[in-house]
Parts: C-alpha cells; sequence; structure tokens
C-alpha cells in the first residue's frame, strides 16, 4: 500500500516537473513570436537600402555602355583596352562628383562590419583566415572612387564561406579585399565604386 | 674516287638505317628557330600511348611572365605537339603577369605560343589572381566572356570555375553543370589549388569546404590548379584525382614542403607543363621539365564511386 502511494506521488511531481517545463517553453515559444529581434529587420533595411545604391549605380554603368561595343570573342587586345578605357571614362563622367562612402553609407559600412564579425566568428573563421593569410600579400595601398584598379597588382581571392555572408551583387560587380580595404569593383571597366577601409582584422604576414 | 663514292653510298645507307629504327614515340627533336624562339634542349621522349581516338591535351599554370623559362617550355609544348598531336591547352590561371596592355600580351601569350597558335591548338583559360577580368573577352583564352564555362572533348567534360571569386551564382552553376552532366570523365580546373604542398600559399581550405561535397555527389574524376609555382601529383581523394601544375612559367625553388603524406609526386627544381591522354577508363599523364626531361609519368583508372589504389610510380624529386 506504502509503495503505490510513494510511486504514485513519483508520477504526480514527475507530470507537474514536465508541466512546467512545457508552460516555460510555451512562454519562451510566445516571447519569440511577439518580438522578433529588431536587430535583423535594421539589418534588412539598410540591406535593402545597399541593395537601392547598388541599382542606381547599375542604371549608370548601364547609361555609360551607351554607344559602346563590347569586344566580345576579339583577337584585338587593344579593342578590350579600348573598351575598357572608355567605359571607365564615361562612368567617370556621369559619376564626377562621387566619393567614399556614397554606396557604403555609414549604416552600411556598419552592416558590412557585422556580416564580416559575424563569419569570421563563425567555424568558418580559421579557414577565412587562413585564406587572407595566405594569398598574393597586397600591402601599402590605398584605393579611391573613380580610380582604376592598378594594372598589374593582383586581385586577393575572397574566401568563399565570407563571400557567401555578404549581399548578392549583379555580374557587373564584384567585392575584393585590397589589404583591410573592402572595394567595390566594376568589372568591365575595371573601375573603384566605393571602398571600405580597414574591415578587416590586420594580417600576419 | 670509286671508293670515295662507295663509301659516301654505304655511309648515306647506314644513316638512313639508323634513323628508321627509330621507333616513332622516341624521335630526337630537330628545329629551325623561327623568330628568335627557344630551340627545345632535349629529346621528345613520349610515355602516353597514343590511341586512336583519344583525347589529348597539354596543362599548363602560372605561365605568363613573357620571361624566357615561359618561353623555353612553350618551344618543348611544340616539340611535344610535333610527336603527340594533342590539340587544345588547359590553363590552370595567371595567364599574364604584371601589366595587361595589349602588347604584354604579344609578349607574355601571343609570341611564346605562336607555334602551337599556328598548328592550330586552342587554348582554355581560366582566371588566377593575377589576371585581368577582360581576358574573358580574348578570342584566343576561349572563355566567350565568361568568368567559368564547359566545354567537351570526346568523352571529357571539362569545367573550368573562377576560384578568385566562388560565390553562390557560380557554386549553383557548377552543380547544375555537374548533375546534367554526363560525360565519361569530368575534369574541373581552376586556379586555387584544394590540396597543395607548397610553402608560399598552400592549399585553399576554404575554398575546398565549399567545393568537394558537390565534386564527390557528382563523381567528378579530376581536378587541375595552378597557384603555388610547382609540379604536384596527389593521392587520390574520395575517388578523385588532383594535380597542381603551377611552374610553366614562375618558379619557386624548392618550396614543396617536405614529410608530405598526401603527395604522390613532386618537381620544384624546373618549370613544367603535363601532357595527357585519356582513352576509355584510363588517363595517361606525363609531366615534362623546361629541359624536355619526363619528371613524372603514369597510368590511372577513372574511379566512377569507390577509390583504388593508383597506378602511377612514385616519384619525388
Amino acid at each position: 500500500m506504502t509503495g503505490m502511494f510513494t510511486k504514485s506521488l513519483v508520477m504526480f511531481r514527475n507530470g507537474i516537473a514536465i508541466a512546467a517545463m512545457l508552460l516555460l517553453s510555451a512562454v519562451a515559444l510566445a516571447a519569440q513570436g511577439e518580438k522578433p529581434g529588431p536587430a535583423v529587420n535594421q539589418n534588412a533595411a539598410v540591406a535593402a537600402e545597399f541593395d537601392q545604391h547598388v541599382a542606381n549605380y547599375m542604371k549608370v554603368h548601364q547609361k555609360a555602355l551607351t554607344g559602346l561595343t563590347v569586344p566580345k570573342n576579339t583577337e584585338s587586345p587593344d579593342k578590350i583596352a579600348e573598351f575598357q578605357r572608355q567605359l571607365a571614362a564615361n562612368i567617370r563622367s556621369l559619376r564626377s562628383d562621387a566619393k567614399q562612402g556614397d554606396i557604403f553609407t555609414q549604416e552600411i559600412t556598419a552592416l558590412f562590419r557585422d556580416l564580416v564579425a559575424m563569419a569570421m566568428r563563425s567555424s568558418d573563421g580559421p579557414r577565412i583566415r587562413a585564406s587572407f593569410e595566405h594569398a598574393e600579400p597586397i600591402h601599402g595601398i590605398r584605393l579611391d572612387v573613380n580610380q582604376a584598379y592598378p594594372d598589374g597588382l593582383p586581385l586577393q581571392s575572397m574566401p568563399p564561406s565570407l563571400l557567401l555572408n555578404l549581399p548578392r551583387l549583379p555580374k557587373e560587380l564584384e567585392y575584393r579585399f585590397v589589404g583591410r580595404e573592402l572595394i567595390l569593383r566594376d568589372i568591365p571597366a575595371n573601375l573603384i565604386v566605393d571602398v571600405i577601409p580597414d574591415l578587416t582584422e590586420p594580417q600576419k604576414k | 674516287m670509286n671508293r670515295r663514292i662507295l663509301a659516301l653510298v654505304i655511309f648515306v645507307i647506314a644513316a638512313c638505317g639508323i634513323v628508321s629504327l627509330h621507333p616513332p614515340a622516341e624521335i630526337a627533336a630537330i628545329f629551325a628557330s623561327p623568330q628568335a624562339m627557344p630551340v627545345a634542349q632535349g629529346v621528345v621522349e613520349v610515355k602516353l600511348p597514343l590511341e586512336q581516338k583519344s583525347v589529348r591535351f597539354a596543362v599548363i599554370g602560372d605561365n605568363g611572365t613573357g620571361d624566357t623559362p615561359q618561353y623555353e617550355v612553350a618551344a618543348e609544348m611544340e616539340a611535344y605537339r610535333k610527336v603527340v598531336g594533342y590539340d587544345f591547352v588547359t590553363m590552370m590561371g595567371d595567364n599574364i603577369y604584371g601589366s595587361h596592355k595589349p602588347k604584354d600580351i604579344e609578349r607574355k601569350f601571343e609570341t611564346p605560343y605562336k607555334p602551337l597558335l599556328d598548328a592550330g591548338v586552342k587554348f582554355y583559360a581560366c582566371l588566377g589572381n593575377h589576371d585581368d577580368s577582360n581576358e574573358t573577352l580574348y578570342k584566343l583564352f576561349n572563355m566567350d566572356g565568361q568568368h567559368y564555362y564547359s566545354f567537351k572533348k570526346g568523352d571529357v567534360q571539362f569545367f573550368v570555375l573562377d576560384s578568385n571569386y566562388m560565390d553562390s551564382k557560380q557554386l549553383d552553376w557548377i552543380q547544375n553543370q555537374l548533375s546534367g552532366s554526363t560525360a565519361k570523365w569530368k575534369i574541373a580546373y581552376f586556379h586555387h589549388p584544394l590540396y597543395s604542398d607548397g610553402r608560399f600559399h598552400g592549399p585553399d581550405l576554404d575554398l575546398r569546404k565549399q567545393l568537394m561535397p558537390i565534386f564527390e555527389k557528382y563523381g567528378l574524376n579530376v581536378v587541375l590548379s595552378g597557384h603555388d609555382h610547382v609540379y604536384e601529383r596527389f593521392k587520390p581523394e574520395d575517388g578523385i584525382y588532383f594535380f597542381l601544375v603551377g611552374n610553366s612559367g614562375e618558379l619557386r625553388y624548392h618550396n614543396l614542403r617536405p614529410g608530405s603524406n598526401i603527395m604522390a609526386a613532386g618537381f620544384d627544381t624546373d618549370r613544367t607543363f603535363m601532357l595527357v591522354e585519356i582513352s576509355g577508363d584510363k588517363l595517361y599523364f606525363q609531366t615534362v621539365s623546361r629541359t624536355g626531361q619526363t619528371v613524372d609519368s603514369g597510368t590511372l583508372q577513372r574511379q566512377p564511386k569507390a577509390q583504388a589504389p593508383i597506378q602511377a610510380e612514385q616519384q619525388v624529386h
């Protein structure tokens, strides 16, 4: 009789514990549903602003192409060089007042810093860091908006895990690191569109 | 007088006899020197079977220096082409080092490879970290304006990637291409190596993490890369054979890490190019130095799923 009572008491206690856990979980879930982290919405708005800046730049790029023929599959390196020169000149002319921060505004720069830091803190971090450290070293170069990416300077490869963390770009644009700077580069024009200085940690070598 | 004529006739007959005794795969290279091109130095000694209807190509990487060693490798490539009869070259990137002005394209590509280009050999380039993205527009690199692309030769499909910029679009592309490929041999090539014992750069671990699951899932057979300025062949990883040919112009002397447990063969004391012949389920390869020495060669069996032991000679130079 005493044994049965003890067993019932244990079952009762277990029941209360499970009920309490379910209640706490329900409260937690409800809380999550009510308050979706404000940072997420803020980041989404900043990311949308970045997309809009990029779209605006692409309108300029398209306008700069007016009257030019892309020398696809040409045997003449002269034609490729001339196309690149003319496209860059047209863009410079259309963006003559462009300056650093037009696309990478303060808010967008802060978002990029967060995204890069997040990737570095993740399990991919050591591989990303190793990729930077093993890359062709590019040091002591500061690039400005509307400047051509220097002829003969290697392009540092972008660690894929980091790239996957950044907003997508149209095929005419790319991100590149030059030392610790992140540049936005117009590929066909070989032109610096904008720059974020000192985005990454100092490299070991 | 008659004795002199008789001696001359005997000499000529003997000379013809000696030449005709040489097997076709061991032809002494005798070349004129067109437009100050370097003359191939060694004896062409082909270790490929040269089977009928096989796919034959050459591999070069990190070649575009415009300096004498690049020209000397190019001369050896032409010497071997005359015997092997390969009709295309895969380029592992860093096709043009330094300045990319039109005269650089001429000095670093068109002039050294002129005999090959004149013979109708096609070059299929990928982009290295020293390349200008607008090289994709240059017809002689056969990139058709694309940073990544695919082409087929017989039973072999090549997937040419841009490892400088492996974004989600490109990862989706390679996955779709490989999943839809019915080719017997699937070969990917790109600049940055997934495996390397080069001390200067080493393997790109982040790239490996993204690409290897795709390569394994869709049964890629071979990966070719450059970037480290050495030659290296690796023990197969998950049924995939890896080669690194990054010394067809540049060289980092004695740059290979000793004591590697992934290396099957390595060479870091001179420039090289590689010849490949694919026939049925076999891939034959021969790596030739700037001076015409064969530094590595062997036969690999296609591994559809499970790994099989490598059949090539184990060599470290």
